[in-house]
């Protein structure tokens, strides 16, 4: 099925999809930009847009209000980065969209600045646009990018709640943080019986897995990351995990997660 | 400890640094049957104990999340790090503890070295 946003808006298409339980993919185009919406069971499960992912990606493509859009049935997501409620997720894109509103004359004109770059040094750009102030979810998914056969990353806390995360393929995220946390508990207890001092990280090592729990400078928060054991590069791994570490920890505090 | 083990021990220990703070074979009940230990605050056979349950909540979580059966485990503080490792059909596991600075690639090249020897010399 196509058609043109002008006739149907995401947010229709989003409850019409969900309604109906439906497991398909929605491109979107406006111009020279391209978006995607995967469903499945009800759910939005995988957006894209641009550089985006997950929520900020459906919570951008919400705001178009032209272009085309083109629905495949039975396509399966190529990752699961949403995990929301879709009836949360629309109320959630209506109060970005109010507190954001008067915030959008000034992101054209910083889109018209980024513009007048392109072309002339995209490298430099992306340079800058990597090592600038990045949200915790910025920091998840460019760390998960450079990892080989990635998984997943989460931050999380111990008491519960996936705080941000991604995931290169579908995993059943709450059971998987769930059962982590169990493990992490039971790591901290040896910890504190042994007089350890301060944890730093924890590696399990699987047939077929690296799961790194990386604590985030105290040991209620945590970043975890798990990989495919036969394409990462173990080294690699712990590097990274200790750069963005610090970096996740700067803009955690940056987001008044952690004080 | 057996004599097989005891041998081993010494040859472990001599290929360590002096980053070496303990070592233990341990049951799934948590009970060292074989240890090595520096003179020092560090209770090892309560790590044993603690890491046995550690190593058997792990193989149930692989168990779960379908990642096929934990092999080893790496624990790391700013005072020491412990590696803990399956040995043969896991009814033992070999906890090996170093200094925070040790070189981890070092300690996991003798624990590939010595692994299987270990898992034989254990009384049957």
């Amino acid at each position: 099925m196509k058609g043109r946003l002008e006739d149907m808006a995401v947010a229709d298409l989003i409850q019409h999809n969900c309604q109906d339980r439906k497991t398909a993919r929605v491109q979107f185009k406006n111009g020279s930009q391209k978006g995607e919406l995967f469903f499945k069971n009800g759910n939005v499960v995988h957006a894209s847009m641009g550089n985006l992912s997950g929520e900020d990606a459906v919570y951008e493509l919400i705001n178009w209000e032209q272009g085309t859009f083109d629905l495949a049935q039975e396509v399966e997501a190529p990752a699961i980065t949403v995990t929301r409620k879709w009836t949360s997720l629309l109320l959630e894109a209506a109060r970005l969209t109010d507190e954001t509103a008067p915030e959008r004359e000034k992101q054209k004109e910083a889109e018209r600045i980024a513009s007048l770059t392109r072309g002339e040094d995209e490298k430099f750009v992306e340079i800058i646009q990597e090592f600038s102030v990045a949200t915790p979810q910025q920091l998840v998914e460019q760390l998960s990018k450079k990892i080989e056969g990635h998984r997943i990353t989460c931050i999380t806390q111990i008491r519960g709640g996936n705080l941000y995360w991604y995931a290169s393929s579908a995993v059943e995220l709450e059971e998987l943080v769930e059962q982590v946390n169990q493990f992490v508990k039971m790591v901290k207890t040896a910890a504190d019986r042994l007089k350890a001092g301060k944890i730093q990280d924890n590696l399990l090592i699987t047939e077929t897995d690296y799961v790194l729990v990386y604590f985030l400078g105290r040991d209620d928060f945590y970043l975890l990351i798990a990989a495919d054991k036969t394409r990462a590069n173990l080294g690699t791994l712990r590097h990274l995990a200790r750069v963005y570490g610090e970096r996740m920890l700067s803009a955690l505090k940056l987001e008044g997660v952690l004080v | 400890m057996s004599d097989d083990l005891k041998t081993l021990f010494y040859e472990v220990r001599a290929d360590m640094s002096d980053d070496f703070i303990a070592m233990n074979i341990v049951g799934q009940d948590g009970i060292s049957i074989a240890r090595e230990a520096v003179e020092s605050d560090f209770n090892d056979q309560l790590a044993a104990a603690h890491f046995a349950m550690v190593m058997k909540l792990a193989e149930r979580l692989t168990g779960n999340l379908n990642m096929g059966k934990a092999v080893e485990n790496q624990f790391s503080t700013d005072s020491f790090v412990a590696l803990s490792r399956t040995l043969g059909d896991g009814s033992f596991y070999w906890l090996l503890v170093a200094k925070a600075q040790a070189n981890v690639g070092l300690l996991r090249a003798v624990m590939d070295q010595y692994e299987l020897r270990l898992w034989g010399a254990i009384p049957s």
